[in-house]
């Protein structure tokens, strides 16, 4: 062997003597789409390289003997010897996604044996549609993988979702591992208060998204470890799934490659409410007047408004003397707004080194003025191999964003109001600039009195463009990341590798509310400032041993140990001022300081890790993995967690003989992973300031804020996968089916306590819960040759239900926007929504009478005209007994169809996707489905019960200003949300290679369109809106949004 | 050998990021239960930090103006929009999810959890005697005066005595009769009044005369007339303060009449009371529907003629003002003619005993007869009124419930001195409301959906 050895050594230099006999060689590549140009054909273990040109055809200078690698993009390469040929044809096969190479975490297995349950996204599908941030682009694509664009304020990331949410009280983010990285979204530190909530303005730094800052077109590939067996190497941080995002290297090809992508867009609002118009609301208005004025108060329908005793039965004068204005606020608000992206990247390498450097810039701008999201970015991933058995490589990747944000997403009583909520409630009827131009501020106030200068009780509302004009609100977040590797062979098969990364992370905001703004029915502003930045350091540090042995020739093995330390710590500062003298000085410095806070989180995990890969032949596949855990995060007697994890592949198809049978493997896996996603200091009992002034004289106090678990724990996953790989037809159908289990228990739970104990809950690990579901994925390629076309096809169900609640399974009923509408009991999914169930409309007043007593409505007996409500429990009484689960936020199924066709030059492609079986709590409803006239509604509320002869259709209740119940947490505002949209629809043109020269490799432009159409029977602008991503117990509600929008943009790529 | 050595360096860093430090980390910015509790000075900010209960929304600075005064015949609102619940406190038609009476029971427990704690953990500090006795008597007393607020709310409530150190915690979690709670406070204030001083060190601190006090209250709401007597008898060192309008405003804060109150303290953001600008529409900023505590008709109409207390508890009668439903109904001046403070963080102080209550509970407790008359005619005299009789017409717990209306309009008495004098449904029935067999406050809907075991009160 050692002979041997020192014959490999000499052999180059043989080569290379004979090189200079080197003679033309022409040849010919195809395929079964017909001849392949620009297929790349080099001499093995030279630079010596050439392409084939539009035709198939190339030329080389090389020796008998010498061996060609020809190798095309999506095509397996083929490596062929020169035996006294001057010219050859090669027929090379089409490469299917089996043939990838996966990243698994801590190693990298071939598509075709893995065991676990993987999804995978390649680059193209990635880039396929323009989008700011990487999960845009997965929408759709990932079996398993749902993702919801929550909002679609510029720089917003969408909420993502790995097979159900196995979690109640802590994360359901997946875990994203970032060129083997892992970085966990935060769950939500100790600055409290929040946006939302009516009377604060407080900050509250946004959980950092890990892939704001990542430019998709710097990704090579996505895998997502679905299942146990796959993600429990990830150990207390694999339930919720984990995304590996690996960014590019370069190549070994020799030849430097420049690429320069951009594309320009124009954004409108994806769709607009159905709202009544002036006429329709004025309608509306003096029917709910009249109605309280006649109904409620026996008068007579023909008295004045003047004469009228009760607010409630006043007509605001902008009603009962209408000027005929019409305003439609939503196009007072919705703009057209631009986006641009710009991407150039050099890539290359020799044998020994490797790069790839990109830089970005994306600037967007949001449909609603001062809204936008501009991102910077730059990468450099350099890999070099010093000698055969020592490697080392580098990535780094600076960033900034930069964000301006509006309070557009929130109902239009917060403060700030929300700019949308606000458009939406507006009275038509009212304009929106007065006549200088300024903002009508007084319109929707309580200033709408009634001609005798009495108020009508109209509910108040903040002008949007006063808003607008009234906010300036700045985000920005400068991220460094990076990483270094340094490997070395050991012996042969036998590598020792030592990766040490960083991730630095400065957020910065800077809030101000100028004296311009009147809060709702004030008559003045309120300056208020707010200064607060944020950073965070997180590093890991990690050892690895892998050892790969082929045995014989059936045997190989594959061992992998690893030791890993990750350590964050967080560090955030707030200021806040108001009454600043005017609005010159808008920083803090401008104004009277009023409050100011700065405090530190952190959090450790230390971790040992061991896998082993074993293949008998191509046949048999086992794997089985194991990773123990010690975290800060958990409680003192329960710091360290084991997580082990098995799974076994056969391949039937070895043992089927069928021509059109290409692969067929069964799978099944088995394996426990945890969620660490819980507060850092959770399971310690903390004391927060409870100062108090003695007479004036200053005193310290502390008073306990949190009970303390010190058995507080992960959550444990234990999960079950089994599925089908199969591929036919000479590869040409292929895909998984796949059924999965994964049982959540010792699930953390903000359990309520007595309040007699001092505290209102606590968090404890006692909660079970399932997720369990089907999975499918399909490629076809139906048609091959001149025409292509491709279709991929993926579906996945869920269903998630609660199993057990700890105790005596006690429900726990959960307070959202508004009031407790969410409910999470055993048998339900978590967080249901909650309330009472309609069953139509008294039609009559025989029919009230008939009906149950109503003892919660605090203004006696229904009327006719009115909701009528289920006596669930069928004691002749609508009490709180009468409530139950009324829907939940989960969908039945979710799916994604993409279509690619492809002839000659010009590329079309459309992808369609979709949810079905979920609900949203459509709270906007409490205002704009409200029937009382003091907001807008939407329109459908003009077809209501006018009379016992005049019901309208049937299913909406009389227009009664006040005490009509309409806002009784119901499934009146539980809607179907599921929707059909197509996500995108690209057309591109290739340039054909003859018509570009010399210089220039490839170019292709395209036009594209983004949310184009979504098909749903949901009244609001999202199908996907859930106000409050961060809190499980009380998923779905729509209380305002900032809507999605439709993009329409022209791009180029241009390669050379 | 070169695999031995890296395989030696492997294990090596394994071992030194295994160290037990790394994962062992303590809250930075927040401290913890496990590591306080240990000094002297820690109690004194522990039960800074009772004290300090005491400022919260469920007790005074919301909760017991809206159960004590509003809900009953001496105060009103009127107003829709955000708050209607507090109206529906008002009216009788609260339901039992309505946010006061549940941050009323959260906000008493945590201060009382607080006190437990304090109680708990003293015990084995080594420390001065008598600061140990004074932290105790403070601590028992604040737990008294918690649980006195509970019982008259809400009639028979849990007795918890002791810290809760885990959520299973929750045998003391059982409804006891309220006279349990009231043989509870009467021991603690028997224990509290022997370990506190006579004279506070500071103001706000609770005093031998503050546990009297609040004893002969509690004696007197229990039936004990002759313990109550006594109890009262043994406050000392206070008098009354010659002129009415003197008990008031920042400037008159801890004086001679005050025996305990609770210190608010504008300019630290969380220190501050809202009733300051929410009783005085003029302080009131742009608050225009918060909660609000206008006097009745029936209240106003309760002045005598020439009763100095008016003019320094009541103003604003007949003025307009823009955007209150209420327009002409007044307000009152207790807390605060003067704001130079933000809404919601005023520096008036809730005087929770004074000594014109001591004198009129003794008359109470002793019952019709000279001396009683006396004490109620030295508060009299002090309004600028001429003495009373047995002559006088009306009963005597007419006129001196009536003495009690007037001379504590407005300081969170009412409900229970109607409720003692067992009078209240009658009261609020000749004001036109019916109050429905609500005299106590609905347990909120949360802790009966905890412990099912909880029974409902009377009305709901």
């Amino acid at each position: 062997m050692k002979n041997m050895k020192h014959f490999f050594l000499i052999l180059p230099i043989f080569l290379i003597s004979l090189g200079t006999y080197a003679q033309t060689i022409s040849g010919f590549v195809d395929s079964e789409d017909g001849p392949l140009p620009g297929a790349t054909i080099q001499v093995k273990g030279t630079n010596i390289a050439s392409n084939t040109d539009f035709d198939g055809n190339f030329s080389i200078e090389a020796d008998q003997g010498d061996v060609l690698i020809i190798s095309f993009v999506g095509f397996n390469s083929q490596e062929v010897k020169l035996k006294n040929q001057d010219s050859i044809t090669i027929v090379l096969s089409p490469s299917t996604e089996l043939d990838e190479i996966v990243v698994t975490g801590y190693g990298t297995t071939k598509r075709r044996n893995i065991t676990g349950s993987v999804a995978v996204l390649s680059a193209k599908s990635i880039t396929r549609i323009p989008v700011a941030t990487v999960e845009n682009a997965i929408q759709g694509q990932m079996p398993g993988v749902q993702v919801n664009q929550i909002s679609g304020e510029p720089g917003v990331g969408p909420q993502i979702r790995v097979r159900g949410v196995g979690s109640i009280s802590g994360g359901n983010e997946p875990l994203y591992v970032i060129d083997g990285f892992p970085i966990s979204k935060n769950v939500a530190m100790g600055v409290t208060g929040d946006n939302f909530r009516r009377g604060t303005g407080r900050f509250r730094p946004p959980p950092p998204n890990p892939l704001a800052n990542i430019n998709p077109a710097d990704i090579e590939s996505i895998q997502v470890l679905k299942d146990a067996s796959a993600a429990a190497i990830y150990g207390s941080r694999g339930s919720n799934g984990v995304v590996i995002i690996t960014t590019k290297k370069g190549s070994e090809n020799g030849e430097p490659s420049f690429s320069y992508n951009t594309y320009i867009g124009t954004q409108s609002v994806a769709n607009k409410l159905d709202l009544m118009n002036a006429e329709q609301h004025n309608d509306l208005a003096k029917d709910s007047a009249n109605n309280f004025w006649v109904i409620n108060q026996g008068g007579n329908v023909s008295d004045p408004t003047s004469a009228r005793g009760s607010s409630n039965a006043r007509i605001p004068i902008g009603i009962e003397n209408w000027d005929g204005t019409d305003t439609d606020w939503q196009d007072e608000i919705f703009n057209s707004a631009l986006v641009q992206n710009h991407h150039l990247s050099a890539s290359g390498g020799s044998e020994k080194a490797k790069y790839y450097v990109s830089g970005n810039f994306f600037d967007q701008d949001g449909i609603i003025e001062k809204t936008d999201f501009k991102r910077y970015s730059l990468r450099a991933n350099i890999n070099v191999d010093v000698t055969d058995d020592f490697r080392f490589g580098v990535n780094i990747a600076p960033s900034y964003t930069d964000s301006d944000k509006m309070p557009a997403g929130s109902p239009y009583f917060a403060r700030p109001p929300g700019i949308v909520y606000a458009a939406m409630v507006h009275f038509p009827s009212i304009k929106p600039l007065n006549p200088d131009g300024t903002p009508n501020q007084l319109g929707n106030m309580s200033y709408q009195r009634d001609a005798l200068n009495r108020g009508t009780l109209t509910t108040t509302s903040s002008n949007p463009l006063a808003i607008i004009q009234g906010v300036d609100d700045n985000l920005t977040q400068n991220r460094t990341f990076g990483n270094v590797f340094a490997e070395y062979d050991i012996i042969e098969g036998l590598a020792f590798k030592t990766y040490f990364g960083v991730d630095v992370n400065n957020y910065k905001r800077n809030f101000y509310r100028n004296s311009s703004l009147f809060y709702r029915n004030a008559g003045k502003g309120e300056t208020f400032g707010q200064s607060s930045s944020s950073e965070s350091l997180s590093w890991l540090a990690e050892q690895t041993l892998t050892y790969e042995k082929q045995l014989s020739d059936d045997h190989n093995i594959n061992v992998l140990l690893g030791y890993t330390a990750q350590a964050e710590r967080i560090d955030i500062n707030t200021v806040v001022a108001d009454n600043y003298p005017d609005d010159l000085v808008q920083t803090i410095s401008g104004g009277q300081l009023a409050s100011g806070t700065a405090l530190q989180e952190e959090w450790s995990l230390a971790s040992s890790l061991a896998r082993i890969n074993y293949a008998f032949q191509d046949r048999f596949l086992l794997s089985a993995s194991f990773r123990a855990d010690t975290s800060s995060r958990f409680g003192e007697g329960n710091k360290t967690g084991y997580f082990p994890a098995a799974s076994i592949g056969y391949r039937l198809s070895e043992d089927i003989s069928a021509s059109w049978l290409d692969d067929l493997k069964l799978r099944g896996s088995y394996g426990q992973t945890g969620n660490f996603l819980i507060p850092n200091y959770a399971s310690v009992g903390l004391l927060s300031p409870a100062d108090y002034s003695f007479g004036g004289s200053y005193q310290s106090g502390l008073g306990a804020r949190t009970l303390g678990n010190t058995n507080l724990s992960w959550e444990k996953t234990e999960s079950l996968n089994f599925g089908v790989d199969f591929s036919f037809i000479d590869n040409r159908v292929f895909g998984s089916v796949e059924y999965f289990q994964a049982n959540t228990s010792a699930a953390l739970l903000e359990v309520p306590l007595p309040s007699s104990l001092g505290f209102e809950s606590t968090l404890s690990n006692i909660g079970e819960i399932v997720n369990k579901g089907f999975e499918f994925i399909v490629s076809s390629r139906n048609s091959v040759g001149a025409f292509k076309w491709r279709t991929d096809f993926n579906l996945s169900t869920i269903n998630n239900e609660v199993i057990s609640l700890g105790g005596d399974n006690a429900p726990i009923n959960s307070r959202g926007g508004a009031g407790i509408r969410h409910i999470t009991e055993v048998g339900q999914p978590v967080g249901s929504y909650y309330g009472y169930v309609t069953d139509g409309i008294y039609m009559n007043q025989a029919e009230v009478d008939a009906g149950p007593e109503d003892t919660i409505a605090t203004s006696g007996t229904p009327l006719p005209g009115f909701r009528r409500f289920k006596d669930l429990n069928g004691d002749g009484k609508i009490t709180t007994a009468d409530r139950q689960a009324i829907g939940n936020y989960i969908p039945d199924f979710y799916y994604g169809i993409n279509n690619e066709f492809e002839y000659k030059n010009f590329n079309f492609s459309f992808l369609i996707q979709g949810v079905e079986g979920n609900e949203l709590l459509n709270l906007t409803k409490r205002h704009l489905g409200n029937f009382s006239g003091n907001f807008n509604n939407y329109a459908y509320v003009d077809d209501r019960w006018r009379s016992e002869s005049d019901p309208g259709s049937g299913i909406n209740p009389i227009a009664m200003r006040a005490g009509n119940q309409n806002n009784r947490p119901s499934d009146e505002l539980v809607d179907d949300a599921s929707y059909l949209r197509l996500r995108n629809v690209t057309l591109a043109y290739n340039f054909p290679q003859s018509s570009l020269g010399n210089s220039i490799k490839s170019l292709r432009v395209y036009a594209s369109g983004t949310n184009l159409l979504t098909i749903t029977d949901y009244v609001g602008y999202n199908p996907e809106v859930n106000n409050q991503e961060d809190n499980l117990l009380v998923q779905g509600e729509d209380y305002g949004s900032y809507p999605l929008q439709s993009t329409l943009t022209l791009g180029i790529n241009i390669n050379f | 050998m070169k695999a031995k050595n890296i395989l030696n360096i492997f294990i090596l860093i394994s071992f030194i990021s295994c160290s037990k430090e790394f994962t062992d980390l303590s809250p930075v910015s927040e401290r913890n239960t496990g590591s306080f509790y240990t000094t002297a000075n820690d109690f004194e900010v522990a039960i800074a930090g009772v004290y300090n209960s005491l400022l919260s929304q469920g007790i005074y600075n919301e909760a017991i103006w809206i159960m004590n005064d509003l809900r009953s015949d001496i105060t009103f609102w009127n107003a829709g929009g955000l708050a209607a619940s507090i109206v529906r406190y008002d009216d009788f038609e609260e339901t039992t999810i309505d946010y006061v009476g549940k941050d009323s029971w959260i906000a008493h427990y945590k201060g009382i959890a607080r006190a437990n704690t304090v109680i708990d953990r003293i015990e084995d500090i080594e420390m001065d005697a008598s600061q140990k006795s004074r932290i105790i008597g403070e601590a028992k007393f604040l737990r008294s005066l918690m649980y006195y607020n509970l019982a008259t709310t809400f009639g028979n409530v849990p007795l918890v005595l002791t810290e809760a150190t885990s959520a299973d915690d929750t045998s003391q979690n059982v409804q006891v009769p309220a006279a349990q709670i009231y043989s509870q406070i009467v021991a603690d204030l028997t224990e509290a009044e022997s370990g506190l001083p006579s004279t506070a060190a500071q103001g706000g601190r609770a005093t031998k005369g503050a546990a009297a006090a609040l004893l002969g209250k509690v004696y007197l709401t229990q039936g004990d007339k002759s313990s109550a007597t006594s109890a009262l008898k043994r406050v000392s060192g206070y008098s009354l303060v010659d002129n009415y309008a003197d008990l008031w405003g920042v400037e008159n804060e801890f004086n001679q009449e005050s025996i305990f109150e609770v210190s608010f303290e504008s300019g630290y953001g969380v220190l501050g009371n809202l009733y300051t600008s929410a009783f005085n529409v003029e302080l009131g900023g742009t608050v225009t529907s918060g909660p609000r505590n206008f006097p009745t008709e029936s209240l106003i109409n309760s002045f005598e003629a020439g009763d100095t207390r008016f003019e320094a508890s009541i103003a604003g009668i007949g003025s307009e003002a823009v955007g209150f439903a209420a327009d002409g109904s007044g307000w009152t001046i207790k807390y605060g003619t003067t704001n130079s403070s933000t809404d919601n963080d005023g520096p008036n102080n809730w005087v929770v005993l004074r000594y014109a209550d001591v004198l009129l509970m003794l008359a109470e407790a002793i019952g019709e007869s000279a001396e009683s008359y006396g004490y109620i005619n030295q508060v009299r005299a002090r309004a600028g009124l001429g003495p009373i009789s047995s002559s006088t017409a009306g009963t005597f717990a007419e006129k001196l419930l009536h003495e009690r209306k007037v001379e504590l309009a407005f300081e969170g008495h009412r409900w229970p001195d109607l409720k003692r004098f067992g009078v209240a449904a009658s009261v609020m029935t000749s004001e036109g409301i019916d109050i429905r067999g609500r005299l106590n406050i609905a347990i909120p809907q949360r802790e009966m959906d905890i412990n099912p075991d909880f029974v409902q009160n009377a009305g709901y």
